[in-house]
């Protein structure tokens, strides 16, 4: 009997994720307010626990690879000084994210293409947001409009598509 | 509960990795608010975004899928090739399909998945340790957005299938001579054509036909190759009896002792009525579940449905009730096949009682040993108390010998000695 190759290592790496991560990571930890040291430990800590998790035999810890990211992501961005740069790169770990989960050597090969479209309007929403905070006036205020309005229109967005009916159009009637 | 595929809801679900990632991002948003520092907003909001655009990029009700599967392998190898079709709206690399293998089977590796032709295909590598016969229920399939996010149920996925594996030998078990050979009033002889019997005729030979079944006369002859046509005729009956009821071995021991013997009956009942031989079936628990005497395929499917239906009672009916519900479905003096552990007195009783009703009684009994094989002993004692449970095995075996001939069935993979021995009819006579 014969049976398809297991995934390949670039596929288990999940390389172009891995590499935006290491991109994004990279340069929050080196930019924190911790030492460079701690700050690089971090992200290097982050990145292989999480890619770690990919090639572990359990499917169920695979399915977790995405918390140790999250956490290191979410730990350097708290420490991270406001640049816009901090911005940007902080968007990209995000998206990074999301392409590692594409990327699941579980599923059928090609998941990064076809997710393409979907993770086009979490990155259009980053653009827009670092656009945003590059062209408003600066304050605090600003940022609480922001977001409120963003987890009000999230929270009607995932209302909305949680009622698929809402959005099915009725059928003509025959006549 | 309505069992309609259009009314079925179509529920969007959200993997627990989206609840985890959504919880992630709202402690980063009220983080970022109370801190005043947009950073974690920004790792936030694609995060937060990421749901609602996976749910948006999925069909807006469970969609639909062919399902075509078969089973294959050889030995106890079980193989199930399949691929579920999906309508056009939907690719086959967003579904996902989670088969499990039913209890008498075990996964030698994960089931693996290919996207070709428009569907995603999928074969697992199973194997039977023992004889089984099962129905492996159709696959889970859902569509899963590209980044795993959230999921939709795919309907139209319907249908099981069967999966049985017993020794090969009991494929020669048709040509065995069956004791009741005399028509009844109304019954008419079946006859088949075939390698064995009297000789019939000469036909045209096929490449599928061995030299020996060559008529090399005739071929001369006619100057092509013919071949000799043989027709038997068959009018025995027998009738399988499956023992479904518990015994002193506990229910765990019981099961599996049970679904090897079902897939015996199955083996059985399959090589007789190829042979056109009239097969009944009666499964034993509390009260009896039987099947009347018949042939043909649908006779095959309706005995198939009775054994998976068949299931070990919660209460040991008597034997004696066994014995009188027999003559109520069969007649007499027909060739009667006991399927017991024999591993109790009301077990053993059986065979007595069937036997004492008019039936020439043969008994296969799948010996429980190779399944107490947990005993944590040391080696010279574990050795000491595996000769003590055979001799007291072979004990009770030879005390069913009075009433009836008993086939002990140690070894799951063969059973060539029982085949064997009902080939031989000498061999069947008890003193």
């Amino acid at each position: 009997m014969t049976h398809p190759p297991p995934p390949s290592i670039n596929r288990r790496l999940g390389l172009p994720g891995l590499a935006l991560a290491a991109l994004s990571f990279g340069w929050l930890g080196s930019a924190s307010g911790l030492p460079l040291e701690s700050g690089l430990l971090v992200a290097v800590a982050a990145l292989a626990g999480g890619t770690a998790c990919r090639f572990m035999r359990r499917s169920a810890t695979r399915e977790i690879s995405w918390v140790p990211f999250v956490a290191g992501l979410g730990l350097l961005s708290l420490l991270t000084p406001l640049t816009f740069l901090a911005e940007l790169m902080a968007g990209l770990g995000g998206i990074a994210i999301l392409l590692s989960l594409a990327d699941d050597p579980d599923r059928p090969p090609g998941g990064l293409a076809r997710s393409v479209p979907t993770i086009a309007l979490p990155a259009a929403a980053v653009g827009i947001a670092w656009s945003g905070g590059i062209l408003l006036p600066p304050g605090a205020a600003p940022i609480g409009v922001a977001a409120a309005s963003l987890a009000l229109a999230l929270t009607a967005v995932a209302f909305l598509t949680g009622r698929p009916d809402l959005f099915d159009r009725e059928e003509a009637p025959t006549s | 509960m309505n069992g309609d595929p259009g009314s079925a809801p179509t529920t969007l679900l959200f993997r627990t990795r989206t609840i985890g990632l959504l919880a992630t991002a709202g402690i980063l948003l009220v983080a970022g608010v109370l801190l005043r520092d947009p950073i974690p907003l920004f790792v936030a909001l694609p995060l937060l975004v990421a749901p609602a655009a996976a749910a948006l990029s999925g069909p807006r009700s469970n969609p639909r899928a062919e399902l075509e599967w078969t089973e294959s392998g050889t030995g106890s190898e079980v193989r199930i090739e399949g691929s579920v079709r999906p309508e056009p709206i939907v690719r086959p690399g967003d579904l996902v399909v989670s088969i499990d293998p039913p209890g008498s089977l075990l996964e030698r590796s994960p089931p693996t998945r290919e996207v070709r032709d428009g569907a995603l295909r999928f074969e697992t590598d199973w194997w039977a340790p023992e004889p089984m016969i099962a129905l492996v229920p159709p696959p889970s399939v859902v569509w899963r957005d590209p980044i795993g996010l959230v999921e939709r149920r795919v309907d139209g996925i319907e249908g099981s299938l069967r999966v049985s594996r017993y020794p090969p030998e009991l494929l020669r078990l048709g040509s065995a001579h069956l004791d009741r050979t005399t028509v009844l009033p109304g019954e008419t002889r079946s006859r088949r054509i075939g390698s064995t019997g009297e000789f019939f005729g000469i036909r045209k030979a096929e490449p599928s036909d061995p030299p020996r079944r060559l008529n090399w006369r005739a071929s001369a002859r006619t100057g092509r190759l013919l071949a000799n046509e043989y027709a038997l005729e068959r009018t025995g009956d027998v009738v399988l009896v499956l023992d479904a009821r518990p015994t002193e071995l506990g229910s765990r021991i019981d099961e599996r002792l049970l679904a090897i013997a079902r897939a015996a009956v199955e083996g059985v009942a399959e090589s007789f009525l190829r042979s056109k031989s009239r097969v009944g079936l009666a499964v034993y628990g509390e009260f009896v579940d039987a099947v009347p005497l018949s042939t043909g395929r649908p006779h095959a499917f309706r005995i198939r449905e009775a054994l998976l239906r068949a299931r070990l009672a919660d209460v040991a009916g008597p034997a004696e009730r066994c014995a009188i519900a027999l003559r109520r479905y069969f007649p007499p003096g027909v060739t009667t096949i006991v399927f017991s552990s024999l591993a109790d007195e009301s077990a053993r009783s059986l065979v007595a009682h069937v036997r004492r009703r008019g039936f020439r009684v043969v008994v296969l009994s799948p010996s429980p040993l190779p399944l107490l094989g947990g005993r944590r002993l040391p080696p010279e004692e574990s050795g000491l108390a595996d000769r003590l449970a055979r001799l007291q095995r072979r004990s009770e075996i030879a005390r069913v010998w009075q009433d009836a001939p008993a086939i002990d069935w140690e070894e799951y993979g063969s059973l060539g000695g029982f085949v064997e021995f009902l080939r031989r009819p000498s061999a069947r006579r008890v003193s």
